[in-house]
């Protein structure tokens, strides 16, 4: 399985390749009110507008001190879709890269970042209308 | 030297499929309108091809059921024969057959279809109006045979040729000002650059309106992907089913309609394996032998609605009590103190399964919850409907869904905001703030960086019973916004109508007017007002439902 990595914090996670549509640079985001604050706003692509999800203050729950900066992933699964904004790229790993080297060079895997979970999780953090 | 008749094979294949897609939705149309000449000699042009083609290839097959298809829609869009029901059903099934040896790329060689198609061909070569042909088979048809589930992709839009005219005119002008923009550059002139910029600016933004137009799709063309698919399920079943499509003249969004395109199949397919009775029930129930299922498509104010209902059994209240005491470990007293609403909403749970028994069709566990997952990601509401014996309803209602609104487009501290200008009434300075019942809601966020800060407007909201206002800090102006469903996580937010797409490719949030009138004022009770909007009243899986029962 391929994985596109990235690093929120000291930590890898991966996300299957087959669901990200692009990495896309941090154009505009457009600040929406009442969201959390891990909620960064939306972005328009192609006809497709994408919730923009920044992963550290999720999951971290360390909000960002200033607009992060950097690449954003679109990803788009069973009819959803999010931008997410991590902390750094690492790249596309493939399967067989995720074996040791020769060398003996120890290559962290990376923890899978399973989107099903991601969007309950942050269906959870979404205040409906009647809890604001 | 040989021929590679291979080339020539998998060119035929290629445009076979593309002539037999066209021509599905060419009939599905007719059927709405069997007395439209035109679908017919459209409908004859493609066959003809596909008979030529065939005929190069030497499928003699093929050639001669496309050319007794083909006669038939030539007495049609002559007028001199009537297509009904009947003989649509007819057409479908001869083009399925095609379609299947197309992708085979060989000739009728299984003795089945073989004998299939003798009877197609002996069926067309009869008079339209009395078909002969075996009525359906009680067992439904083999399942290699089971036509596709899902209904075709909207791979097409019909456009009037006013509009890619006016598109076609609007691209040479943007080429003309763009190529005057570089001649003025070069000329060096100081002046002008910023005037013609202007210029293209604002043809691009013609432009773009333009497009935004073109995507917008009939219901009809629409309930037309849905049709053959409807009659498929219906033979499987051995169930006599035909598709009503009202509200055809209407046009919605065509992005919005694909996404509610499996949704929409899902409820049909449910109707006619869990709804629709067998003929020979409906006709001791006094019903029509044929069973009926209606996609209805209104705009009520800025909502789109969609009703998909059957003339069946209702839903089974048996099986819903079932689930309750199973799932729910609810006893018949809790299950009767449960209002129409909420028993009807049982459906919609993940576990609950319409099906007796697990067949190719229904039992697999893809309940109707599917269904409310995808209206919820569209931010719309989902309402069931459902009278023993008279059928069921499912109403889905979808905020903002035509491509192009009109909205007042203002920022409150870094947000930009739309709201419908039907819902403005006047827009006053800052000193309207003191003289009207400005919207707390909207003054938190405006004071949200600064406490003391003091809005330049304030948008005063139309028909209120008392005259509620937003703050504003700066207005953009009334202006055509493409207005997308607020999807995804917003959607769960439940607060917004939409997400608009302006003129320069910004983007805003389309406020919900309810929202606004309950979220509170300088002057009223902001959580008993909160109270009166919580959303039980319109939620999916809760008190959503209603029912006539």
């Amino acid at each position: 399985m391929d994985t596109v990595d990235f690093w929120i914090a000291d930590r890898l996670y991966g996300v299957e390749a087959r669901h990200v549509l692009r990495v896309h640079p941090q154009g505009r985001v457009t600040p929406v009110p009442w969201m959390p604050p891990f909620y960064l706003g939306l972005t328009y692509f192609r006809g497709e507008v994408y919730d923009v999800i920044h992963l550290r203050g999720l999951l971290c729950r360390e909000l960002p001190a200033c607009k992060p900066q950097g690449a954003m992933l679109l990803v788009r699964w069973s009819n959803r879709q999010l931008a997410l904004v991590p902390d750094r790229l690492a790249g596309l790993l493939s399967e067989t890269q995720s074996h040791p080297p020769a060398d003996g060079a120890r290559v962290p895997l990376p923890e899978p970042l399973v989107l099903d979970q991601l969007w309950q999780t942050l269906g959870r953090h979404v205040p409906r209308h009647f809890e604001i | 030297m040989s021929l590679d008749i291979s080339k020539y094979e998998q060119i035929f294949v290629r445009e076979a499929t593309q002539y037999l897609e066209a021509l599905e939705i060419l009939l599905g149309a007719a059927g709405q309108d069997p007395a439209n000449g035109d679908l017919w000699r459209d409908a004859y042009a493609k066959l003809h091809s596909i008979k030529g083609m065939a005929r190069a290839l030497e499928l003699d097959a093929i050639t001669g059921l496309a050319h007794a298809m083909e006669n038939w829609c030539r007495l049609f869009a002559e007028k001199t024969a009537c297509a009904d029901k009947a003989s649509l059903d007819l057409l479908v099934e001869g083009l399925e057959l095609i379609g299947r040896e197309v992708e085979r790329r060989i000739d009728l060689g299984d003795v089945a279809h073989r004998e299939r198609l003798e009877t197609l061909v002996a069926a067309f070569n009869a008079s339209p109006q009395a078909p002969s042909v075996s009525p359906p088979r009680p067992g439904g048809i083999p399942e290699r045979d089971a036509p596709p589930l899902k209904p075709p992709a909207i791979e097409w839009l019909s456009v009037p040729f006013g509009l890619v005219e006016g598109l076609m005119g609007l691209s040479q002008e943007v080429l003309q000002a763009g190529a005057a923009l570089r001649q003025t550059e070069a000329m060096g002139a100081s002046g002008a650059p910023a005037a013609d910029l202007g210029n293209l600016l604002y043809l691009i933004r013609e432009l773009y309106l333009a497009l935004a137009r073109m995507r917008l799709m009939s219901v009809r063309d629409y309930g037309a992907l849905f049709e053959k698919v409807v009659r498929s399920l219906g033979r499987q079943t051995g169930r006599g089913v035909a598709l009503e499509v009202r509200g055809g003249t209407l046009q919605a969004d065509a992005a919005l309609l694909d996404r509610l395109r499996e949704p929409l199949m899902h409820l049909m397919r449910n109707a006619v394996i869990h709804g629709i009775e067998p003929g020979d029930e409906r006709e001791r129930l006094g019903k029509p032998r044929e069973g009926r299922i209606v996609l209805e498509v209104q705009r009520e104010g800025e909502r789109l609605v969609l009703t998909v209902g059957d003339d069946g059994r209702g839903i089974d209240q048996g099986r819903v009590h079932a689930y309750l005491k199973a799932k729910k470990g609810l006893n018949e007293e809790e299950i009767g103190r449960l209002s129409p609403s909420a028993l009807c909403a049982t459906i919609l749970e993940p576990g609950f399964s319409g099906a007796a028994q697990l067949t190719e069709l229904a039992g697999r566990g893809m309940g109707l919850h599917v269904v409310a997952q995808a209206v919820e990601y569209l931010s719309g509401s989902l309402r069931i409907r459902s009278s023993p014996s008279q059928g069921t309803q499912f109403v889905i209602g979808l905020p903002l869904a035509l491509a192009v609104a009109y909205c007042l487009v203002f920022r409150i501290g870094p947000y930009w905001l739309a709201l419908p200008a039907s819902d403005v009434q006047r827009i006053e300075g800052r000193a309207g703030l003191a003289a009207q019942e400005v919207s707390t809601l909207l003054m938190d966020l405006a004071r949200s960086g600064d406490p003391s800060a003091r809005p330049a407007y304030v948008v005063v909201l139309r028909g209120a019973q008392r005259g509620v206002a937003l703050p504003s800090d700066s207005i953009q102006g009334i202006q055509p916004v493409t207005v997308m469903p607020a999807g995804g996580l917003l959607g769960q937010a439940r607060r917004f109508a939409g997400v608009g797409l302006l003129e320069d490719g910004q983007i805003c949030v389309v406020m919900q007017r309810e929202i606004l009138d309950a979220g509170g004022t300088g002057a009223g009770a902001p959580g008993a007002d909160r109270a009166r909007v919580a959303f039980g009243s319109e939620g999916l899986s809760g008190a959503g439902g209603d029912s006539e029962a």
